[in-house]
C-alpha cells in the first residue's frame, strides 16, 4: 500500500487515480468535521469537495514531512469558516426530512438499521442522536476540538496546528466540551442506571 | 454488516461515571470508546469522481467588483475632460496676479473690519446659544442626581445596571461563538 507521500508525489506528477486514491482515504474524515461543524449534510458534502478541490490546486505548497490529515483538516476548517461567516449557521432537525437528493439529518445518517438486534439498534440510534444533539450546542471551536480529538484521534498538538489555538486553549476547550456534552447528556436523560433516555 | 454489542452504553455510562467522580482520563478514556463505537459519516457515493471532476474543471477567479470611482476614470471622456481642465488650470496661471491684484482694489480697509466686526459678533450669538443649551443640560443633570440619592432610585439604578451588564455579557456571547474560530494558513 503506498503511502499518503508517494500518493502525493504522483498526482503532482498527473496522476489523477492517485489523487482519487488521497479523497477516497481522507473523504470520511474530513466530511465527518466538516458535517459536525456546519450540522447539515447536504452543505457539508459540498465543503468538502471544495476542500479537496483547493487541496487539488494547492498540492504543491503541502510539505510532505508533515501528516496530510492535518494539512486536509486545515484547509477544511478555513473552507469551513469561510462558510459560517457567509451563512446564519442553521439549526436543522436531527429529525429532518430527507432532502431531494435523499439524505437527510444526521440522525438519519447515524440510525444505522442493518443491526440485527432492533432493541439494541434503536439504544445506538438514540444514543447517536442524542451525541450529535449535545455536539450541535457546542461552541464551534469546542465542537472542531472534540471532533478531531476524539473522532479523528487527533493528537493536542495536532489541533493546534489544524485551528491555530495555542496548546493551552485546545486541552481547556476539550475538557470544557467533555463538561458540557455530559452535562447535556445528563439532562437528556442518559445516565448510569437507565438504559436510554426516558420518553424516547 | 458486524454485530454491534451494548458497548456504546457501557462507554457511556462509564464516561458519565467519571465525570461525576472528577476522573479526567477515566472520562476521555471512555469517551474515545463511545466515539470509537459510533458509525462513520461519509459523503454520498461518487464523492470522489465529483472532485476529480470539479479539479480538473479550470478553476474560476471571481473578478472583484469595480468600483465607479475606477470606472469614472477608465472612461475616455472623463479623462478627456480631465485633461482639458488640468490644461485650462495651467493656462490661467499667467492670468492669476493680475486677477488677486484687481480683487485686492475692489475691497477697502473699512470692509475688512465690518466683514471681521460681523464675524466676531456671529460667533459670540453662538457660543451664547450653546452655554444656554449646556446650562440646561447641567441642570437635569442636578435634579437626577439629587433623586437618585434616595436609597430607592440608587437600588433601582444599580440593580438596572446589573440587568444591563448581564445583558451584554450573554449578547456579547451569542454575537461572538460562531466568530470565534480563526483561520490558520495552510502551508505553514
Amino acid at each position: 500500500m503506498e503511502t499518503d507521500a508517494q500518493l502525493v508525489a504522483r498526482a503532482l506528477a498527473g496522476s489523477q487515480d492517485a489523487f482519487r486514491e488521497l479523497v477516497l482515504r481522507f473523504e470520511r474524515p474530513v466530511y465527518s468535521l466538516i458535517v459536525r461543524m456546519v450540522q447539515d449534510p447536504g452543505t457539508a458534502e459540498d465543503l468538502a469537495q471544495e476542500t479537496f478541490v483547493k487541496a487539488y490546486r494547492s498540492l504543491r505548497t503541502y510539505d510532505t514531512s508533515r501528516k496530510l490529515s492535518s494539512w486536509l483538516f486545515k484547509i477544511a476548517h478555513n473552507t469551513t469558516i469561510d462558510h459560517l461567516r457567509r451563512h446564519v449557521p442553521d439549526t436543522v432537525s436531527l429529525e429532518a426530512p430527507q432532502d431531494e437528493e435523499g439524505r437527510g439529518g444526521l440522525a438519519a445518517i447515524l440510525s444505522d438499521t442493518s443491526v440485527e438486534d432492533p432493541a439494541a439498534a434503536a439504544e445506538r440510534r438514540d444514543m447517536a442522536r442524542s451525541l450529535e444533539r449535545a455536539i450541535s450546542r457546542l461552541r464551534p471551536e469546542y465542537r472542531e476540538a472534540v471532533v478531531l480529538f476524539y473522532l479523528e484521534g487527533a493528537t493536542y498538538q495536532e489541533i493546534c496546528d489544524v485551528t491555530g489555538l495555542p496548546l493551552g486553549t485546545v486541552k481547556t476547550n476539550l475538557h470544557r466540551a467533555r463538561k458540557e456534552l455530559a452535562a447535556e447528556m445528563s439532562a437528556l436523560g442518559w445516565g448510569a442506571e437507565t438504559g436510554s433516555p426516558a420518553g424516547s | 454488516m458486524t454485530m454491534r454489542g451494548p458497548e456504546p452504553h457501557d462507554a457511556l455510562t462509564r464516561w458519565l461515571q467519571a465525570e461525576r467522580e472528577m476522573d479526567d482520563a477515566g472520562a476521555d478514556s471512555a469517551l474515545l470508546e463511545m466515539f470509537e463505537s459510533l458509525p462513520r459519516l461519509a459523503p454520498s457515493a461518487g464523492f470522489a469522481d465529483r472532485v476529480l471532476l470539479q479539479a480538473a474543471a479550470p478553476a474560476t477567479v471571481p473578478v472583484p467588483a469595480q468600483s465607479w470611482l475606477v470606472w469614472l476614470f477608465r472612461s475616455p471622456g472623463f479623462r478627456l475632460a480631465l485633461t482639458s481642465g488640468v490644461l485650462a488650470a495651467c493656462i490661467s496661471m499667467f492670468w492669476l496676479p493680475r486677477l488677486v491684484i484687481t480683487l485686492l482694489g475692489m475691497a477697502t480697509m473699512n470692509d475688512l473690519l465690518e466683514l471681521g466686526v460681523a464675524s466676531m459678533v456671529g460667533l459670540s450669538q453662538w457660543v451664547g446659544l450653546a452655554s444656554r443649551v449646556g446650562e440646561w443640560f447641567l441642570t437635569v443633570l442636578g435634579a437626577l442626581a439629587v433623586s437618585l440619592t434616595s436609597p430607592a432610585a440608587l437600588k433601582v439604578t444599580v440593580g438596572c445596571l446589573a440587568i444591563s451588564g448581564i445583558s451584554f455579557v450573554f449578547l456579547r456571547e451569542l454575537m461572538t461563538r460562531d466568530r470565534s474560530l480563526r483561520y490558520v494558513d495552510f502551508n505553514r
